[in-house]
């Protein structure tokens, strides 16, 4: 009888079995082929691991073949009616299929040993090792199938499962695939390890497949057959629904709780520390000096007093790294992805460095962080540029009296009138498009001017509405999802100034405008001999699909030298507009020269957009004026 | 009509489990956006930044694409419903032709769902410096998504034909099209559907590959064809397929076909590499030697060698074990007795590649003993970082990378080579950091790098690096950091900047301060290069068209013709986009006007990519300038 349902399953499966082997063996050659290409192989036992794929994947269409179709279309009924025990039945298929799989297995092995005699190290131990490991492998991956095969109608919502198991479940814990026993059976190690034997992997892995194996005998042969039955028969509609809303509401649980995950602060070890999480304000300074820990307490001092003004109870903590190579008036900024903090390096050891232009690149950074860089929204970022310079200048010394004086910073007062000569007045509207006035007139100069802005409110409304003014933007919590733009949308800036101030705000443009005019002639001679400066840049074809890129430099009216004059370019990522501060490449320009020009020492092919401008340092404004910045293509 | 339309129903009705399927996968999109994201703050320049049209979402389109159309013609003949649809008043064809348009008006809603949602996305978060809507480049990506979702369909119509096997095939079928294309064939890649379409950016603008889109339609529509065919037979009175001989004849005229066409592939392949000119590098020719192998234990190692290489490799055996005790002291571990050293690879490309207490070495290629001494000193430490770190340093290469070679050149350079050759390496870096302003941050993300500037700068870098380490926390320091990665408890999703910031802490050291000894040791280099920085050749590239032939032309910055290398110094490779892996590079062939040339069929999309460089005595390595890409100039506008 053991024969006769033996000769039953071959005549049924010949043709899958036979297309399994074709296949296999087909695949173990492009394997093979592709890996002598990709000279990609230490060993030709890692074609083993490779090969393993095929191994599951043959398993998967052995089983569905053996077993679950056949309890799908309940044939098995009529198995069951033959002289023959159930279990009996049952095991003479799960050895036919492992038969198959350990033939498949076997020649695999066998070919990968006669290729690797030339250049493998082959002995009885090492052939030992890479059997058990590989054989425990396939065993293991087809009792698991054995078992999936009996799981009938919930078999799709079982794989479905696993798949999203494995491809979450390592991005949310520390837990990876490899880790697994079975995989690490065949993994990185495999074709290499002869001398430790991973014997716990092993145990485990022969371990579960005998698990497997039984609880898959179990299953066919429970309750005469019946439970097996029952599952092999088609879902209802209302079981395909519920599992499909467990399934899909499994998932996005996973998902989001993960991208929600709050971050844990970054550490930093020797380095100068003041304040700490508790107090709500923590700053680091590297390396450990008695310069480090001034300025730690200076930033500390500083950080305390700005979530002081503007009631935030927590900022991220604060560690500045000293780089001696950076130029003094150069901060950078590092990224913490997955952690919380702020990481600046800047050469603070330096004799011409200035805490106040550090502190105003630091405020921005920590006011950026805090609000999840909501800030940097287009209408409301005026308020952040102005402010790293109101808040870091707040100390100056008025000029004159009265006190808080729109000139007290004189340098400040310019660059607010040299950015509003001869340009159409600000409104709403151009408060709105501030990145637009930034491209025009610099980062710099907008600064000067949102910085002058703030001044006149603070003075024209008094410090407590201004304040309240600036704590409705800048100190408002911002977590990461529509409901915050939905919030700024019904609450955009103008309504906020309103509401804080009581003044509308084009009539407190109004207001400024004549502030400045107003100032305008005590500074118009200086205003005189600021430096204009304009240049071009074209692309000259070098080629059909190649151009060079030839710049001129046109600066009036300042005869005198001046410092820094640059040009400053960068290759433009598709869609972008910026780039890091970083990535700017400075050409430097003859300064003793009005007009200067050169040929760019790149070649750039079609569709490069560069990014570019001119600039120069004047020392009045104690900043740099620009030509504006400008994007072209090269055609 | 009408039948149509009722047909036409009654599939989506049959398909609502994967409208659900779609809509869910669709609203995964919106909802991440809208739980985790700004949506006002997304332009398409964050979108791009955070890999739009990278992010799996075709992968999701095709698996998607194929689970629907595996149950589409096939669930009739299971369910025994074929007799009830031929009792209708519709033919086959008509049911055929209802089945296709309901699977593709489902399928149509993810494409048409993530394009709608980016277009709005970025039409609500532009801003007056960037307040283009881009309408042509959503179009486009429209156009594509819905081409290729109907290019998947034709294939999973085919697949769906083989029930069970399907997925079996199907995975042979992509290491079948793995294999061609390590190979190298042109044209291989225009038939992948997976090529990245988005890596055809110029400038703003999107370059449908239109050769590749085409030929993939073409054997989409002949599937389709295919299976409309198989549909209107099965299950026919005249099927006789499962009978055991039409069984038979049909697998062994699959395997027939499947081995023929291994076989043409495998000698054009053979063809194309003993053309002259034929743009391949010896390095991607496989070759199979007939010569015999031996092999000689010794205390930690057993060599195996070509028997007729028997001197050469004795030099190296003779030496092996005082360079393996060499590499021992450093990291202050017992050495390992059973390591493979394999002198058998003929790889010009690799002097040697270590794995897992192995290692391989082209002895062909190095005839000096110091020289072979400091690979095989290269290749054992890479040994010994895997050995002490328990593998778990490989498992996260990319950002491991630097540091594994940086410390494999470390010590190559301080126990195994003179201390007069270390400037050749250093110079290295100096000059990268000068002409391409390379950052530690690009370092820990080696993928990244490779995509913008060439990989071998992860050798000066790295090396200068571990010299940071090394000379601000000592000699133990390295070893410390790679047991640090194998400790209890150690994360391991970490990565880049994030992964190394862990690994210092733990060990209490501080990364940005050895940041800054690295930058410190860097400008102490340049200062120290100067002159030779200052008076190497800038090399200028045009782009330009020959026939079949694309090339690049290389001059000197001024324009002129470069008189201070000869031919042989100057490098120009290509690529097809920027995350071809390395191996699969191509070397032009350069001409004696400094053009280097490349079969323009290698490239399936409209653009490629280029790197140029040359290489200097007295430099371990060529000086590379950052890749380009240049879109392929049209055929007829030759220079």
């Amino acid at each position: 009888m053991i024969l006769a349902i033996l000769y039953k399953e071959l005549r049924q499966h010949w043709w899958a079995f036979l297309l399994i082997v074709l296949i296999c063996s087909l695949g173990f050659f492009g394997q093979f082929t592709s890996s002598t290409l990709s000279e990609g192989h230490g060993s030709h036992f890692t074609l083993l691991t490779k090969f393993g794929i095929f191994i599951a994947l043959a398993s998967l269409v052995l089983v569905n073949r053996l077993v679950a179709s056949e309890y799908h279309s309940q044939t098995q009924l009529f198995l069951e009616s033959l002289p023959l025990p159930r279990g009996r039945m049952i095991l003479i298929k799960y050895l036919l299929g492992l038969t198959v799989i350990t033939l498949l297995a076997a020649s695999a092995f066998t070919v990968t040993l006669l290729l690797g005699l030339r250049t493998e190290v082959i002995d009885s131990n090492f052939i030992a090792y890479l059997l058990l490991r590989f054989g425990a492998f396939c065993y293991f991956t087809y009792c698991f199938f054995f078992l999936y095969g009996f799981l009938g109608r919930y078999r799709i919502a079982f794989f479905i499962a696993i798949v999203f198991t494995s491809l979450l479940f390592p991005k949310m814990t520390d837990w990876e695939l490899t880790d697994l026993p079975p995989i690490e059976l065949i993994g990185a190690t495999f074709a290499y390890e002869r001398e430790h034997f991973p014997l716990k992997p092993f145990a485990v892995t022969i371990s579960l497949a005998f698990i497997f194996s039984l609880a898959g005998l179990a299953l066919a042969t429970l309750r005469e057959g019946s439970v097996a039955g029952l599952l092999g028969e088609q879902m209802s509609h209302r079981e395909k629904v519920s599992i499909a809303g467990l399934i899909i509401a499994l998932i996005f649980t996973a998902y989001f709780i993960d991208e929600r995950n709050p971050k844990e602060p970054y550490q930093m070890h020797n380095a100068s520390c003041v304040g700490s999480l508790a107090q709500g304000i923590v700053v680091s300074v590297a390396p450990p000096s008695a310069e480090g820990q001034i300025l730690a307490n200076k930033i500390h001092e500083d950080l305390t007093a700005l979530s002081l003004y503007l009631q935030i109870e927590k900022l991220p903590p604060v560690f500045v790294i000293r780089r001696n190579d950076l130029d003094p008036e150069t901060h950078e900024a590092g990224s913490l992805k997955n952690k919380e903090g702020i990481i600046m390096r800047t050469n603070f050891a330096h004799s011409e460095w200035d805490f106040n232009q550090f502190n105003e690149s630091l405020i921005a950074r920590v006011l950026g962080a805090y609000s999840n860089d909501r800030i940097r929204k287009e209408d409301r970022f005026w308020v952040l540029d102005g402010f790293t310079l109101f808040w870091s200048r707040r100390n100056e010394v008025p000029q004159s009296s009265p006190p808080k004086a729109l000139d007290r910073s004189p340098d400040l007062l310019l660059r607010a009138l040299y950015g509003t000569s001869e340009r159409p007045p600000l409104t709403p509207s151009s408060m709105r498009r501030w990145f637009s006035q930034q491209d025009e007139l610099g980062h710099e100069i907008t600064a000067g001017i949102a910085c002058s802005l703030l001044r006149v409110l603070e003075s024209a409304v008094g410090e407590k509405k201004c304040q309240a003014f600036l704590r409705s933007i800048l100190a408002v919590k911002n977590p990461s999802r529509a409901s915050t733009s939905l919030r700024d949308l019904l609450a955009p800036p103008e309504k906020l100034f309103l509401q804080h101030t009581g003044m509308q705000l084009a009539d407190f443009l109004s207001l400024w405008q004549q502030e400045l005019q107003r100032l305008r002639p005590a500074y118009q001679e200086q205003l005189n001999t600021l430096p204009q400066i304009s240049g071009e840049l074209e692309f000259v074809k070098l080629s059909l699909n190649s151009s060079q890129a030839n710049y001129s430099l046109v600066d009036s009216v300042d005869k005198s030298p001046n410092l820094k004059k640059r040009l400053y370019y960068a290759t433009l990522p598709p869609f972008a507009n910026y780039v890091p501060e970083h990535l700017l490449i400075p050409v430097p320009l003859d300064f003793t020269a009005n007009s200067h020009s050169g040929i760019l020492p790149d070649d750039f092919p079609r569709g490069t957009r560069l990014l570019f401008t001119f600039s120069l340092y004047s020392k009045a404004l104690k900043c740099r004026i620009i030509s504006g910045w400008q994007r072209k293509e090269a055609h | 009509m009408k039948a149509f339309r009722t047909l036409y129903l009654k599939e989506l009705r049959s398909l609502l489990p994967f409208l659900l399927l779609i809509v869910v996968l669709t609203s995964v999109s919106l909802l991440d956006v809208a739980l985790t994201k700004f949506p006002d703050q997304q332009t398409l320049a964050t979108l791009f930044g955070h890999n739009f049209g990278d992010d799996g979402s075709i992968i999701i389109l095709f698996f998607l694409t194929f689970a629907l159309t595996q149950g589409l013609l096939m669930r009739e003949r299971s369910e025994n419903t074929l007799e009830f649809l031929d009792s209708l008043p519709s033919s086959r064809s008509l049911i055929f032709i209802c089945k296709c348009a309901a699977g593709l008006s489902l399928l149509m809603i993810f494409p048409l769902g993530e394009n709608a949602l980016a277009f709005i996305l970025h039409a609500i978060s532009r801003h007056s410096s960037a307040p283009d809507l881009h309408l042509v480049f959503f179009a486009k990506s429209l156009l594509f998504d819905i081409w290729m979702t109907l290019v998947f369909f034709g294939i999973g119509l085919t697949f769906s034909f083989l029930g069970r096997f399907s997925l079996l095939a199907l995975i042979f079928v992509g290491l079948w099209y793995g294999t061609f294309k390590e190979m190298q064939l042109p044209w291989i890649e225009s038939i992948d559907p997976f090529a990245n379409v988005y890596d055809n950016m110029l400038g703003n603008s999107l370059l449908l590959p239109w050769r590749a889109l085409i030929s993939q339609m073409a054997i989409s529509i002949l599937l389709t064809l295919l299976s409309w065919w198989g549909f209107t037979k099965l299950g026919t009175s005249s099927n006789r397929f499962t009978l055991w001989k039409n069984r038979l004849v049909l697998t062994l005229l699959a395997l027939g076909v499947g081995i023929a066409t291994v076989s043409w592939v495998v000698i054009k392949r053979r063809n194309i590499a003993a053309t002259p000119h034929s743009f391949l590098p010896d390095a991607y020719v496989p070759d199979f030697p007939s010569w015999q192998t031996a092999q000689t234990t010794t205390e930690s190692f057993t060599f195996i060698y070509p028997s007729n290489q028997l001197q050469q490799a004795g030099k190296l055996i003779s030496t092996a074990e005082s360079v393996h005790k060499q590499v021992t002291s450093f990291f202050k571990v017992a050495p390992n007795r059973s390591l493979v050293i394999d002198l058998t690879s003929q790889s010009p490309r690799h002097a040697g590649t270590a794995y897992w207490k192995r290692v391989r070495m082209n002895l062909s290629a190095n005839s000096s003993i110091t020289e072979l001494e400091a690979i095989l000193g290269h290749e054992l430490t890479h040994i010994y970082i895997s050995q002490l770190s328990n593998n778990k340093i490989n498992e996260r290469f990319n950002s491991t990378r630097f540091f594994h070679e940086g410390l494999a050149s470390y010590l190559e350079y301080r126990l195994f080579r003179e201390s007069s050759d270390l400037p050749k390496i250093r110079k290295l870096a100096a000059i990268a950091k000068v002409r391409n302003r390379i950052r530690f941050e690009q370092l820990v993300d080696s993928t990244k790098l490779s995509q913008t500037h060439a990989i071998e700068l992860i050798y000066p870098f790295g090396e200068l690096f571990i010299a940071a380490v090394v000379s601000h926390y000592g000699d133990s320091a390295p070893e410390k950091l790679i047991r640090a990665f194998a400790r209890e408890g150690a994360p391991a999703k970490l990565n880049a900047m994030t992964l190394w910031e862990d690994t210092f802490q733990s060990c209490e050291y501080n990364l940005e301060e050895v940041i800054a000894v690295f930058y410190e040791l860097l400008a102490n280099e340049i200062k120290l290069h100067q002159t030779f920085i200052n008076n190497l050749p800038s090399i200028r590239a045009e782009v330009v068209r020959q026939g079949i032939l694309v090339g690049v032309k290389l001059s000197s910055s001024s324009g002129s013709a470069i008189t201070e290398l000869k031919t042989e110094q100057l490098i120009c490779r290509f690529r097809s986009d920027k995350d071809t892996p390395e191996n699969q590079y191509l070397s032009g062939h350069t001409d004696d006007n400094n053009t280097s040339w490349v079969l323009s069929s290698y490239f399936s999309g409209k653009t490629f990519w280029y790197q140029v460089g040359f290489q200097l005595p007295g430099l371990s390595a060529p000086v590379m300038s950052p890749w380009k890409r240049s879109s392929i100039p049209k055929q007829g506008s030759e220079n």
